[in-house]
């Protein structure tokens, strides 16, 4: 008894010292690989389609891109990284895939580069707000353990965050933020589309870059989903679906 | 115990229903030696949903602050690494002190707290979606006893669901409704094996789907989503029109299919067009065209589906049957694939027609008038199988067999009259004839296609074997009267003749390409192709003999051949693609040897054709939603045998046609640009292209006029100088949501045209342009119309008749509009104007105004039926006509078309979805 009493005191005091080591990182770059489903994405927008069915072929099974985002607790950055070609053969080609978020965490406003077909929108606004649940899956993501929260953007759109508290930036991907740590790991079943960190630098990470994009043209959120709306009404299904890419 | 500390509730006190303000403070420390845990993170949970409200981090001394909580009662959550979350329920009702706040390192818990959201219930947006098979039911249970399974799902005794909370209203069957409003109607009668996911949501009426605006006393609609296997199901249309008297228009469509297993049949009965399917027919049916994708222009293009039994072809009043039916079957996972289908066509003709024709001579003006009677009867029977085998991964096959059966029997006359540049008539004929054909054509694929490991490397070889077998019977009976120049009868001619045809072809080719990709932007493409023909053509006159058969042989206008054709071709293209720009440059050649062998005086004689095809394209995206392309192409073009044989074809015995065996190949370069944008927000889009055809030794007509008998004779002949041009541009604007549409059209062709009549070269510079505006409003549910005018003016000029004028403007254009009114009854029309000038080759001249009208009733659940009473050229007014202005004629020519009538319509669709059977 005597004994177990011992081992137990030795590992619980091995364990409080790597525990003394947990370190929290404020400022970090961080590589994000998309990867987005096509062929059940156009299932999904030609979902009673023989269309979908005839063509699938046509459609790659997924498209990989490459995000990159610098930041600490106060600003961070969020552009696009390394260039993967698209096979030109194929019908598929991304859209809404190249916007430049730029989040200032202290005024809590968000500066974000949007290129919308011919257009080139810089929308400044508040910081997205995201209705967020926590829950207590973990799951490591690129070292780190993140936990799962569940959020429900503009009331509808079901978002699966994995976040770490050791990076204390409440950043991710896009305009995706609120939860009190970096987000290493997103998912957004209805754009079926996930982004992962593949690469998390914490050591001489330069800041200095960290400003927001200047060109396109000036518009607030509700004025940039306003135009968008319309235009959905016009494609029906298919195209609301298409351009909820635009309003993360 | 430490556990069980962590979850124990510390407060409970009565919330005070006033919205303030407080702050919550606490420190955050570790279990075992009280250390301050630097950087913890302090959420703040709403207690009813869970939802973060708050969060903030441990300063160094482990101390935090939430500065604003609203009062309220919360979860207090708090998470550092390799600690166990710590949560707590908490009510703020005033400034909040929580003192130190104790965690527990993960290695000291046997277990951890967790509340996990199970992967068999998903939340998409509105909806949440359970996976049925993560669900135990028992062997044969209906989905009712799955439901009742279900988290949040109750069932009662009569079989009505609540889901949530909510009575459910509506049970959808893969998005569809299942038998009406019944709910219980599906849930009770499919099995539960058969369901890949329950999903529930809000059930909003149509109007609320526009508004999205919900009352909050919907109920809730469940979709139950099958299991792609379970699958089975039918639907169909039918669609009869009478006008009680003479015309028929119907249609009848069935279409069923189980697992993955589809058959579709369908017939049609119409005396007012062709009998074709539409587009949107043949896409329910699964009579699906074929896409192929070509590696040497880089572009998908599709084939299939176009033969004479459409209505673009017509001329005359039809008469017209279809049928039809398809098989097709999937499995091995999709791995093979088999679609087979059956296609019959029956087509009757009957017309009157006019040709008036003004012949441009060097010396002056001839006229010559044709008035025909024709009754034609086509029939096809068309098969076709396709089998598909994906291999592996990497590889896959294709075999595609076609067979068409055709036959036509038709028969005719025509009424001439030769008119010369005095006036005085020179000829006048008739003639009449039978004629009836066969044609048996069987066409086989192999392809097969090899994918590798490397990206963009492919290799795929397409073995081809086809039949041709033709026979064609036919009496010709022509009779002729010359007259003298006086006008008096001068003498008679009669040519009656039976022709009869053999012929048969058989082709072997086989086609190999391969893909390489040289960078991660460079590509050559490479094919080698070699084709072998060999065709036998026995074509052999008779005149009557003593006895009144024919049975005279008639050498001259006989001739029996075979021809065998070798080709080797290849072709290697580099392919650029990069961010911007996308381009190819390459070329093909071909060697072709033509070796014919005369039948009739056992001579032999061979052709060598050497084809050069260069091709060059670039395509630019300067930026998003803007496109522009820079084509060129060169051709080769070789004589066919018909023009490069001696032979003489007196089918109609007043324009004789022969070969020429000293025709060279021509070359044909192309040159076409485009530009396209589309701004998407603004709705506005501009397409623009313009091409330009330069010929070298064209192949055109070398025709000889005896003014004395009105007789033509022509042959192929070469010429240089010929060109075509063509631009088409196109604006289209909308200018919002319940504000009209605008676009502007303009477009134009033109060229030279050279042809040689009585020995002396003859060439005409035409153009046409017009002008054509368009404008359309659109308010849902309402009414649309949609507004074209049109203006056009025509230019020709003939270098034999400098001072004759045939330029005229055409104008016109279309109206469509349709309005909905009250007990869902709606009001359509359309009017098509074409109106044209005078021109003073023609005494008369022909102008269209053809209206349309219909009032349509809808009706049944789901407005699946429809009556309509419409009125179809109400002017009276349809006429089938052609202009033709070439440098050595004008013609224009008249045929008949349907015109006024009226048909009561009725419509009616069915679908009958999965399951039924399933009890």
């Amino acid at each position: 008894m005597k004994k177990h009493l011992i081992i137990f005191t030795i590992a619980v005091t091995a364990c409080i010292n790597t525990m003394a080591q947990a370190r929290f990182f404020s400022s970090i770059k961080v590589e994000y690989e998309k990867t987005t489903a096509v062929r059940q994405l156009m299932k999904d927008l030609q979902e009673g389609n023989s269309w979908y069915e005839q063509n699938k072929d046509r459609y790659p099974v997924s498209v990989l891109s490459y995000y990159d985002f610098v930041g600490d607790s106060t600003k961070s950055l969020y552009k696009p990284g390394k260039d993967v070609p698209v096979d030109p053969r194929m019908w598929w080609r991304p859209s809404g895939d190249k916007n430049v978020v730029y989040n200032d965490y202290m005024k809590g406003v968000t500066i974000s580069q949007k290129p919308v077909f011919e257009e080139t929108f810089l929308m400044e606004d508040s910081l997205l707000k995201i209705k967020w649940k926590l829950t207590s899956d973990v799951r490591n993501i690129a070292g780190y353990d993140c936990r799962k929260a569940v959020g429900i953007l503009k009331d509808s759109i079901a978002v699966f965050a994995f976040y770490t508290d050791e990076l204390m930036i409440s950043g991710g991907p896009e305009g995706i933020n609120g939860l009190p740590g970096m987000i290493l790991g997103l998912g957004i079943p209805r754009l079926h589309c996930t982004w992962f960190a593949t690469k998390v630098e914490v050591f001489d990470v330069n800041i200095s870059k960290v400003t927001p994009a200047t060109k396109g043209k000036k518009t607030t959120r509700s004025a940039l989903e306003q135009t968008l709306k319309k235009l959905a009404e016009e494609w029906g299904t298919y195209g609301s679906k298409t351009l909820l890419n635009f309003f993360i | 115990m430490i556990i069980k500390a962590t979850i124990v509730c510390l407060l409970c006190l009565f919330t005070v229903p006033v919205i303030a303000q407080h702050p919550v403070k606490g420190s955050i420390k570790d279990t075992a030696d009280k250390k301050d845990l630097q950087s913890a993170v302090v959420s703040l949970l709403r207690s009813n949903d869970s939802t973060l409200v708050a969060y903030s981090r441990a300063t160094r001394e482990g101390h935090f602050t939430i500065p604003k909580v609203d009062t309220g009662s919360y979860v207090l959550f708090v998470s550092y690494p390799r600690y166990a979350d710590y949560m707590e329920k908490l009510v703020v009702n005033g400034p909040t002190d929580l003192g130190n706040v104790f965690m527990t390192p993960k290695s000291k818990l046997l277990d951890e707290v967790v509340i996990r959201t199970g992967s068999a219930i998903r939340i998409k947006g509105d909806t949440t979606e359970f996976v049925a098979d993560s669900f135990k039911v028992k062997e044969g249970a209906t989905v009712e006893e799955l439901l009742k399974k279900l988290p949040g799902f109750t069932v009662n005794a009569k079989g009505e669901i609540t889901a949530q909370g909510k009575r459910v209203d509506k049970v959808l069957v893969d998005g569809e409704e299942f038998f009406g409003d019944d709910p219980t109607m599906a849930t009770q009668n499919l099995s539960a094996k058969a369901v890949d996911k329950v999903q529930v949501f809000e059930t909003k009426t149509e109007q609320q789907q526009l508004t999205g605006m919900t009352t909050g006393s919907e109920g809730k609609t469940v979709n139950i989503k099958l299991k792609e296997d379970a699958k089975k199901g039918s639907f169909g249309k039918i669609y009869a029109g009478t006008d009680f008297n003479k015309y028929v228009d119907s249609k009848g469509l069935y279409n069923y299919f189980a697992d993955k297993k589809k058959i579709s049949t369908y017939i049609t009965r119409t005396n007012v067009n062709a009998g074709s399917l539409n587009w949107e027919d043949r896409q329910k049916l699964g009579i699906e065209n074929d896409y192929e994708y070509d590696e040497l222009s880089g572009y998908y293009f599709s084939f299939g589906g176009s033969d004479d039994f459409n209505d673009w072809n017509l001329r005359g009043i039809p008469d017209a049957w279809t049928g039809g039916a398809l098989f097709s079957n999937k499995w091995n996972a999709d791995k093979q694939n088999v679609n087979l289908s059956y296609r019959y066509n029956r087509l009757g003709t009957t017309n009157i027609g006019t040709t008036l024709t003004q012949n441009i001579l060097p010396t002056g003006l001839t006229y010559s008038n044709k008035y025909s009677t024709k009754d034609a009867l086509n029939q096809q029977h068309a098969i076709n199988g396709k089998y598909e085998w994906k291999i592996d991964s990497l590889a896959s096959l294709k075999l595609v067999v076609a067979n068409t059966i055709r036959n036509s029997h038709t028969t005719g006359t025509n009424n001439g009259e030769f008119i010369g540049t005095t006036l005085d008539t020179i000829n006048q004929s008739f003639n009449s004839y039978d004629t009836r054909t066969e044609r048996n054509q069987l066409d086989n694929q192999l392809t097969y296609k090899q994918l590798f490991k490397k990206k963009n490397r492919q290799w795929q070889t397409t073995l081809r074997y086809g039949i041709t077998d033709d026979e064609n019977s036919g009496n010709n009976f022509t009779s002729i009267r010359y007259f003298d120049q006086n006008g008096m009868f001068n003498y008679a001619d009669t040519v009656d003749q039976q022709k009869l045809f053999d012929g048969r072809s058989t082709t072997f080719g086989i086609k190999t390409t391969f893909t390489e990709p040289l960078s991660s932007t460079w590509m050559l493409v490479f094919d080698y192709a070699y084709n072998n023909n060999h065709s036998k053509s026995l074509r052999n006159s008779y005149e009557k003999g003593l006895n009144g058969k024919y049975e005279v042989y008639v050498p001259d206008f006989s001739n029996n051949f075979t021809l065998d054709a070798f080709s080797h071709s290849t072709n290697a293209i580099f392919r650029y693609t990069g961010k911007k720009i996308r381009a190819g440059i390459g070329s093909g050649i071909s060697t072709v040897k033509l070796d014919l062998d005369n039948l009739d005086n056992n001579t032999t004689s061979s052709y060598n054709f050497f084809n050069v095809t260069p091709q060059a394209q670039i395509n630019l995206t300067p930026k998003a939603q803007t496109n522009i392309g820079i084509n060129y192409r060169g051709t080769t073009r070789q004589p066919t045998i018909n023009q490069l044989q001696p032979l003489r074809d007196n089918t109609d015995p007043l324009n004789e046609y022969k070969g020429n065996p000293d025709l060279k190949v021509g070359f044909n370069h192309n040159i076409s640009v485009f530009y396209n944008q589309y701004k998407v927000l603004k709705q506005e889009g501009i397409w623009a292209n313009a091409n330009i055809n330069l010929q070298q030794n064209a192949i055109t007509q070398f025709n000889t006029i005896d003014l004395s008998t009105g007789k033509r004779t022509y042959y192929p002949v070469n010429v240089n100088g010929n060109y075509n041009w063509g631009f088409w541009f196109n604006y289209n604007k909308s200018l919002g949501e319940k504000k009209p549409n605008i676009g502007l059209g303009f477009n134009g062709n033109g060229g030279r045209f050279i042809n040689f009549v009585n020995g002396q070269q003859a060439s005409t510079d035409y153009y046409t342009i017009s002008f054509n505006p368009n404008f359309g409003l659109d308010i849902e549910e309402k009414f649309s119309f949609n507004l074209g005018p049109k203006v056009g003016y025509n230019y020709s000029k003939s270098s034999l008749a400098l001072t004759n004028n045939n330029n005229y403007i055409s104008y016109g254009g279309w109206f469509e509009g349709n309005i909905d009114l009250p007990w869902k009854l709606e009001f359509s029309s359309t009017i098509n104007a074409d109106l044209r000038q005078r021109i003073n080759a023609f005494a008369s001249n022909t102008n269209l105004v053809i209206w349309n009208a219909g009032i349509s009733k809808k009706m049944f659940k789901k407005d699946a039926g429809k009556i309509t009473l419409y009125a179809n050229d109400i002017l009276d007014d349809n006429k089938g006509f052609t202009r033709t202005i070439n440098s050595t004629f004008v013609s224009d020519d008249r045929f008949q078309r349907i015109s006024r009538y009226f048909l009561l319509k009725f419509e009616w669709s069915f679908t009958k979805n999965p399951g039924m059977d399933k009890k």
